[in-house]
């Protein structure tokens, strides 16, 4: 899943032309060094639930910080 | 498998941005679309101050069932500065140009505090428009609301009135949010918007008030409606319940102060999946 989550966040990235950057479990999605922003965000959460047919956030939604926890997120959804 | 799935041949997701629509008058209104185009639609209306990114921890939450419009209103956010005399028909009939121009025939609503009002407008002006009303501390049922608080808005360029201000929006549940919130309110405050504020103000109808002497008249609206209130609103507080549409389903919020959707997205989020469609 964490795999996934980074495909789709440099997906992202190269949608707005930005520079590919390294990213691991522990980068942080907002008001770290990536220059995405909470709209961006939400379209990473989407083509993730395009993607896996989970839908983490259904019954409302929950803090995450980083692209490990984000995963983690869809990790535990059910499909 | 991260170069196996970036190769995978699948339409791209639609980038989540700002969008513009040209308006007959008034133009551009500024609004956020999430989930299928040919979705029933779901439409976000932010209060007096706020914009459309005030739903932002939300609107993800309904992408997959609905067409998630979530829109800035005259005099907020990216849309038009122009609010005309601000009135609250001048709101409705842009909200009806800019459903038009989105070919949206008929919508569920969600509306916050002014938002509120301006829906429960749309839904006695063209109840056709109107599927369903989720109303959230709306504004225009009577009784008091904190007018010299709103005022102050106007002026709220310096950090130390942005960080008052926002104590003041949250309730004591959500501490953590003032620091950001009075970010967002010093950025946002630039002449053209002060002008847009000062004449909402003006026209306390638009924002506060009754909409009309005796409340709302919840007898001419016929769609399902449900209101939430955060119990700790000092700006609008929890109304008496003579001015509640009868027997819609109300949710008081303990704690939470007048922005709900920020302090306790999850409980609103819960709220509208429970109720909508």
């Amino acid at each position: 899943m964490i795999d996934l989550v980074i495909a789709e966040l440099q997906r992202v990235l190269a949608a707005k032309d930005a520079a590919p950057a390294a990213i691991g479990a522990d980068t942080v999605l907002l008001d770290g060094d990536l220059p995405i922003d909470s709209l961006d965000l939400a379209t990473l959460v989407v083509a993730l639930e395009e993607e896996t047919g989970r839908e983490p956030f259904k019954a409302g939604f929950r803090m995450f910080k980083t692209v490990g926890e984000l995963a983690a997120l869809f990790e535990a959804a059910a499909s | 498998m991260s170069g196996a799935v970036a190769e995978r041949a699948r339409p791209a997701t639609r980038k989540i941005d700002f969008r513009y629509l040209d308006l007959p008058t008034r133009s551009p209104a500024c609004y956020l679309e999430i989930g299928p185009p040919d979705a029933p639609a779901l439409v976000f209306l932010h209060g007096f101050g706020g914009d459309l990114l005030t739903w932002h921890f939300c609107l993800v939450a309904f992408s997959s069932r609905f067409r998630v419009i979530a829109l800035d209103l005259p005099g907020h956010g990216r849309s038009t500065m122009d609010v005309g005399r601000g009135t609250l028909a001048e709101m409705v009939a842009w909200i009806d140009q800019a459903l038009a121009a989105l070919g949206i025939e008929t919508a569920d609503f969600v509306g916050h505090s002014m938002g509120g009002k301006i829906a429960i407008a749309l839904a006695l002006a063209h109840p056709s428009r109107v599927r369903s009303l989720s109303l959230i501390s709306p504004a225009g049922l009577g009784g008091p609301f904190d007018l010299a608080l709103l005022h102050r808005f106007l002026d709220c360029t310096d950090q130390d009135t942005a960080l008052d201000l926002s104590a003041r929006l949250v309730g004591s549940d959500s501490p953590a949010l003032i620091g950001s919130l009075a970010k967002s309110l010093v950025s946002s405050n630039g002449p053209a918007q002060r002008r847009a504020f000062e004449t909402l103000l003006g026209e306390v109808a638009a924002i506060g008030e009754a909409i009309s002497d005796t409340g709302v008249p919840w007898a001419q609206i016929a769609c399902p409606i449900q209101i939430a209130w955060g119990e700790a609103d000092t700006i609008l507080p929890l109304p008496e319940r003579h001015r509640l549409p009868p027997g819609a389903p109300f949710t008081p919020l303990p704690g939470v102060g007048h922005l709900p959707q920020i302090e306790c997205p999850g409980v609103i989020v819960s709220l509208l999946r429970r109720f909508l469609p």
